[in-house]
């Protein structure tokens, strides 16, 4: 089971995606707002996993995660994203980030996703 | 009204009966349409649109549906007096999702999406010097809701919203 970091600026998002989780057995260690809190919580807790929202307020997904990259280039990201996002989608992935989920969150598909992203070596 | 517009509203307007639909709740076109316009309902979201497309999206929804939308988007039970507590923030993520969804392929690119505004008030009023704002109401069960899409014809001024109680 995985450890993993929450960060989505909508208390729903980040309740549900926290159900989804710790129904599968799976630890959520931190969450974060916007992306600014990333840093501070990825150094505190080390999740093997960070599911991160696209659409931020005060920092979006894409800057979180070309800082959070920057000075962890190994982090397991997994964006979370509306289709119709793509653009930001595909460059959060050319950045390194390992997958996205579109919204809204289909509870399968979504633990499909992240448990072959946490298989990754 | 340019074709690429009416367009895009008709994409969110599908994309807001799809996620309404994948939440359980059936959504039928209102038939008091007519008697409505310009008027919000309870729990209002704002979206600005730009890039190939400028203006601004309002989903605005009565208070019962938005406890009820809460209740069924949160993935674990909750409680009435819980749902009310997330029920800003429920109109505000699944405005933020018919918004993105309602971005195709077969549509104009770039487009971009501001993040949610919301505002809560009763019996309020939106005034716009757009031409030609685009709205489509629904009724439910549990309450109406309305899609609208204005275009910004002119960089001043987009919609004044009154709150006339």
């Amino acid at each position: 089971m995985a450890k993993f970091m929450i960060v989505d600026d909508s208390a729903v998002m980040r309740k549900n995606i926290r159900s989804i989780l710790e129904s599968e057995g799976h630890e959520v260690v931190a969450e974060a707002a916007d992306g600014r809190e990333v840093m501070v919580n990825y150094v505190s807790y080390r999740p093997d996993i960070v599911t991160m929202d696209i659409s931020m307020g005060n920092m979006g997904g894409i800057e979180a995660l070309q800082l959070l990259l920057r000075t962890y280039p190994t982090a397991k990201v997994v964006m979370v994203s509306a289709i119709g996002h793509k653009q930001q989608v595909l460059e959060a992935i050319k950045l390194g980030a390992k997958s996205y989920v579109v919204k809204p969150i289909e509870r399968v598909r979504f633990l499909d996703i992240v448990n072959r992203v946490d298989a990754q070596s | 009204m340019r074709q690429k517009e009416a367009d895009f509203f008709s994409e969110l307007t599908i994309s807001a009966e799809n996620n309404i639909t994948q939440l359980g709740i059936t959504a039928k076109l209102s038939p008091q349409a007519s008697t409505r316009e310009g008027n919000l309902d309870d729990y209002t979201s704002f979206i600005q649109v730009s890039g190939a497309i400028q203006g601004g999206v309002i989903f605005t929804v009565e208070a019962e549906l938005a406890l009820l939308l809460a209740q069924s988007y949160l993935l674990d039970p909750v409680t009435p007096d819980e749902a009310k507590t997330y029920a800003v923030e429920v109109v505000a993520e699944l405005s933020n999702v018919i918004c993105g969804n309602a971005i195709t392929e077969r549509g104009p690119h770039p487009i971009y999406l501001g993040n949610p505004l919301i505002f809560v008030a009763q019996q309020a009023e939106i005034r716009t010097r757009s031409a030609q704002p685009l709205a489509q109401y629904y009724d439910t069960d549990n309450g109406s809701f309305q899609i609208m899409f204005i275009p910004m014809d002119q960089e001043s001024e987009l919609a004044t919203i009154l709150n006339v109680q």
